[in-house]
């Protein structure tokens, strides 16, 4: 039940948004959200959203994974 | 978002994995390593790290899955709370099969109890809208990472005067209960795997002062092969090197500060309280109960209910469990009288439960 779950940022209303996770789109409460932009992916959990996705922060953390295996 | 793919890399899993088996300078002795989240826990066992690493690493599930710990005297209250007739009782579909002293949720709705299964606890706003007659009970588990859809639904019930709500509340938070694993003398942990959503709200801060003030490292990671075999990697070098420290792996959500908006709401709505763990007893400071403020949402204050002292059924070894000290096949009950489809303990109830995946991908 702590499954959080990435979707994309399809419309934004005041303390909501529609957000696209492939096979459904669902409304989510984005208050504790900053920032929020269309196209923004953002982490969702019992119907609110959790924090915005940081991609590069996600290809930093691939180097990393990726340098691990470098010396072999 | 290409890079979210990307960490579903099965080549780049294998190469750390063959990299795990071949390093050279190993700890001595076996490893215990302790994940403390239900969705790592599915990971794991869905994907069979367990069985791909080196023999010298043991992975332990500790008590990371919400339905798991809740103790049986909350199913207990739910289930009293579930006879009255006024009472509609709203929540995650997990809670509904776990077994109370006599029965559970599930046959409760079959004899008629108005039990309605929601996605979100904000779900219930519109409920109670809808049922003006009728008094919505939510029942409020989980652990940090849950805590904020219960608070934003408790501010908004507030700001719309909405008064047929309340929660039984029965929220947990995680670096306290760890804090307490390290001190259980009946296991060793060498390094934990942290729960990267409840980080995502609280930070890094509260598990890099465990990794310090006890010597034990740990990694936030997400929950992908690559994460979890990455901070795998990344803690037995860790352990080697004698780093004890908290490292970043799940930068891509989780920031050092967490969420402050959901921190500063979750200030807002409860205060810490001592909590009761199934298995594990009370540990101090690692529940949340509601400030005085929003006192009219307890559903316990609201129906008069009491929590009573109840024992686990006599053989169950959940509470073993939930420390990694025993394994599910320990459990004599394990895949004779205690199945998923007949569950005897909340391990084998949930889809996080470890005696659940265990059953699921070790038959
Ligand atoms: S197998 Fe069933 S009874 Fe045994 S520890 Fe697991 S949940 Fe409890």
């Amino acid at each position: 039940m702590c499954i959080a779950i990435p979707g994309k940022v399809l419309e934004i209303y005041k303390y909501e948004a529609l957000v696209d996770f492939g096979k459904i789109q669902k409304r989510v409460n984005t208050s504790l959200i900053e920032d929020i932009q269309i196209n923004d992916y953002i982490l969702v959990h019992a119907g609110y959203g959790v924090e915005k996705m940081n991609e590069q922060e996600a290809l930093d953390t691939l180097s990393v994974f990726k340098m691990l295996c470098d010396d072999f | 978002m290409e890079s979210l793919n990307r960490f579903k890399d099965i080549e780049l899993t294998k190469r750390i994995l063959a990299k795990t088996h071949k390093l050279k300078n190993r700890p001595q002795g076996s490893l215990n390593i302790m994940e403390v989240c239900g969705t790592h826990t599915m990971s794991i066992y869905k994907s069979g790290i367990d069985k791909l690493l080196p023999s010298y690493i043991n992975l332990l599930s500790g008590p990371g899955c919400p339905v798991c710990v809740t103790d049986i005297s909350y199913i207990d209250a739910a289930l009293k709370l579930s006879e009255n007739k006024e009472v509609i009782i709203a929540t995650f579909g997990d809670m509904i099969r776990v077994p109370g002293s006599s029965g559970s949720l599930s046959s409760a709705r079959a004899n008629g109890a108005h039990i309605k299964i929601v996605y979100s606890p904000l779900d219930c706003i519109e409920l109670a809208r809808s049922h003006p007659e009728k008094e919505i009970v939510f029942l409020g588990i989980g652990f940090e990472t849950t805590a904020p859809s219960i608070g934003l639904t408790i501010e908004s019930a507030f700001h719309h005067s909405i008064t047929n709500l309340s929660i039984l509340l029965n929220l947990k938070t995680m670096p306290y209960a760890m804090e307490n694993l390290i001190f259980d003398k009946s296991i060793s942990i060498d390094a934990f795997i942290c729960p990267g959503h409840v980080a995502a709200i609280i930070g890094t801060r509260p598990f890099d002062a465990l990794a310090k003030k006890y010597h034990i490292p740990m990694v936030i990671t997400g929950f992908e092969c690559l994460d979890i075999v990455g901070a795998i990697y990344m803690l037995i070098e860790m352990i080697n090197n004698h780093a004890y420290r908290c490292e970043n792996l799940y930068k891509r959500i989780v920031k050092s500060e967490g969420n402050k908006t959901a921190l500063a709401l979750l200030d807002k709505v409860f205060e810490v309280t001592d909590s009761s763990w199934r298995g594990l007893g009370i540990i101090p400071k690692t529940g949340l109960s509601l400030k005085s403020d929003f006192k009219d949402f307890n559903a316990l204050l609201k129906f008069g209910l009491t929590l009573p002292d109840v024992k686990v059924p006599p053989q169950c070894l959940c509470s073993d469990i939930l420390r990694g000290v025993k394994k599910p096949p320990d459990c004599l009950l394990y895949k004779t009288r205690c199945t998923p489809s007949s569950p005897i303990g909340a391990c084998m109830v949930s889809s996080e439960g470890t005696c659940m995946n265990f059953y699921k991908y070790n038959n």
